[in-house]
């Protein structure tokens, strides 16, 4: 064995992954090639080095938003059960029916002392052709529950996202189209009708909201602002609702912020502000002005403590600076 | 079918049982529990519990699962693209993937091994993707303490964590991320494969070749290094 040949292999000679009789080569060589000693120590030496870097604590920051994604996000984990129910029903059914078939054909081999038994009543009408009937019957029971799922997703989704969607009017209007014609909330006694009972949305449909104004705020217009924006949102929303829509609204808030003055990375900046907030919160009203001469971004956050069915009682006004992160002003109603 | 035939032949059930059964088994989240659960039998899985526990609708499930995975992925994708913001940011789409997609583990290896190779997906697509290079190098604030090292010693220790740190960053996406498991993470060659998707051998090569370039280019610094650990 060659140098060249026992440097490719110290790397797995130090870890102890070669074979016995390549180690036995690469000892051999190594006690007589001072060159390849050397190459060693450096490489062991590297290691070293390397596991000196150590192991890094996570920031505080990236922790708090790491164990808010279980909070944030509810919905759409159930939204994505809710998916998986009506994938799984399109192809178990007619599994099932087709072994509920076969198991009729093979259960008199299987069980010898029933065959008698079905030859006796297999006169009268036997258990092949009821199995036969009852496929289509399910098939069809498949097609209306898709229809059904499909119009139920869609009308959740927008419960639980109303910004995002309100976004793209395509959408909307599509579903309104599927909302008439295959959905029936009575009938369904779904979630989507139960949020509303908790926590109808505006009839406007105008929450949350970004602007973008050359406006120049000092405090006391900003308390006119907040004070304004509360009367406008005042008993809208409850603990619950917050719980469940506060990351759609969050994007919301960013995606029309990107639209309106291409400013991104809104979300994360957003989601620690609100995480400054003890309570469940909603963010409704975000607005690029000026305060004081300085550019700005003015958060309006509506928020509450206590049970689901308390209101969000409480507002607060956030002025930063343009990347979220200095807050200029801030004052609660 | 084939599975169902024998049971029927061996236990005698009624078919009615067997067909209530299936039916019962619709929903995606019973269906990874049981997968699951058939597997962690065979190899056991530390995670597996908790996993089952977050399917079965207890959310809480899923900060024990952040409690234990956060600081191995921040750690990883962390010395993949060299500074804190965009590995924080990384770090948060991994866990929100998870949090998403987590039915979707089949428990044909450990979680940790597919978490890991989410981690490494993600990282990988970051750095090709955007086509980013890594401009800036951060010294390390929040390393975990260090007792019984002076402040000096612990200046000229964060010097030669930059170095070695930045060496780590110059070596090819694949070898770096050998490195970055191997000896940073402590995974031995067939979880690395695992999770990397090669074989074993192309492990035990690229990392032969990245230890060599890492020893290339630290020679000029190993004298500190050894001077630094011998006091």
């Amino acid at each position: 064995m060659i140098c060249k040949d026992v440097v490719g292999l110290l790397s797995a000679y130090i870890d102890g992954e070669l074979s016995m009789e390549e180690r036995a080569q690469v000892s051999s060589h190594l006690s007589a090639c001072p060159n390849c000693q050397t190459q060693l120590a450096a490489i062991k030496n590297t290691i070293a080095m390397v596991q000196g870097l150590g192991e890094l604590e996570v920031p505080p920051d990236v922790s708090g938003a790491l164990r808010q994604i279980a909070i944030d996000r509810p919905a759409k984990i159930k939204l994505a059960k809710q998916r998986s129910l009506a994938s799984y029903l399109r192809y178990l059914i007619p599994i099932a029916a087709v072994a509920a078939i076969a198991l009729v054909s093979i259960w008199p081999q299987v069980n010898p002392s029933l065959t008698s038994k079905q030859n006796e009543v297999k006169s009268g009408g036997s258990r092949k052709p009821a199995a036969k009937s009852a496929l289509p019957k399910y098939k069809a029971l498949t097609q209306e529950e898709d229809i059904k799922e499909q119009a139920y997703d869609q009308t959740k989704e927008k419960a639980d996202y109303p910004g995002r969607l309100k976004a793209s009017g395509a959408a909307t209007e599509s579903y309104g189209a599927n909302a008439t014609s295959g959905y029936n909330l009575e009938d369904k006694n779904s979630d989507a009708g139960t949020l509303r009972g908790y926590a109808p949305m505006p009839a406007t449909e105008s929450w949350p909201r970004v602007e973008a104004t050359k406006n120049n705020y000092d405090s006391a217009a900003a308390s006119r602002l907040l004070s304004k924006t509360k009367n406008e949102t005042d008993g809208l929303y409850n603990i619950k609702y917050a719980k469940e829509n506060r990351y759609g609204f969050v994007e919301s808030l960013a995606d029309q912020a990107y639209a309106k003055t291409g400013q991104s990375k809104l979300k994360d900046e957003i989601g620690k502000l609100l995480n400054q907030i003890k309570g469940l919160s909603l963010p409704v009203y975000l607005e690029k002005a000026k305060f004081n001469g300085n550019d700005c971004w003015l958060l309006i956050v509506r928020w509450g403590t206590g049970n689901d069915e308390n209101g969000l009682n409480n507002a607060s006004l956030y002025a930063t600076d343009l990347s979220m992160r200095k807050i200029f002003y801030q004052t609660s109603n | 079918m084939p599975i169902l035939v024998p049971i029927l032949m061996v236990k005698k059930l009624p078919s009615v049982l067997v067909f209530v059964c299936v039916i019962s088994c619709q929903q995606k989240g019973v269906i990874a529990i049981l997968r699951m659960g058939y597997m962690a039998s065979i190899k056991p899985d530390p995670d597996w519990l908790i996993i089952k526990s977050f399917l079965a609708g207890n959310k809480n499930s899923f900060n024990e699962l952040v409690n234990r995975h956060e600081r191995s992925i921040y750690n990883l994708v962390y010395r993949m693209v060299g500074n804190s913001t965009d590995a924080a940011d990384l770090t948060q789409e991994i866990f929100i993937h998870l949090y998403r997609k987590i039915s979707s583990f089949r428990g044909e290896s450990t979680f940790s091994t597919w978490l890991y190779r989410l981690a490494v997906n993600y990282s990988k697509d970051w750095l090709q993707k955007e086509s980013r290079r890594v401009q800036t190098i951060e010294i390390n604030e929040t390393l975990l303490p260090d007792n019984g090292i002076g402040p000096s010693q612990l200046c000229e220790q964060r010097e030669i964590q930059t170095l070695v740190q930045l060496a780590i960053l110059e070596l090819p996406e694949d070898q770096r991320l050998m490195v970055i498991l191997h000896d940073l993470q402590g995974y031995d060659y067939k979880d690395i494969a695992g999770i990397v998707g090669v074989p074993v051998g192309t492990v035990k090569s690229r990392l032969a070749r990245a230890r060599l370039k890492l020893a290339d280019k630290l020679a000029p610094h190993r004298n500190d290094m050894e001077k630094l650990t011998s006091k």
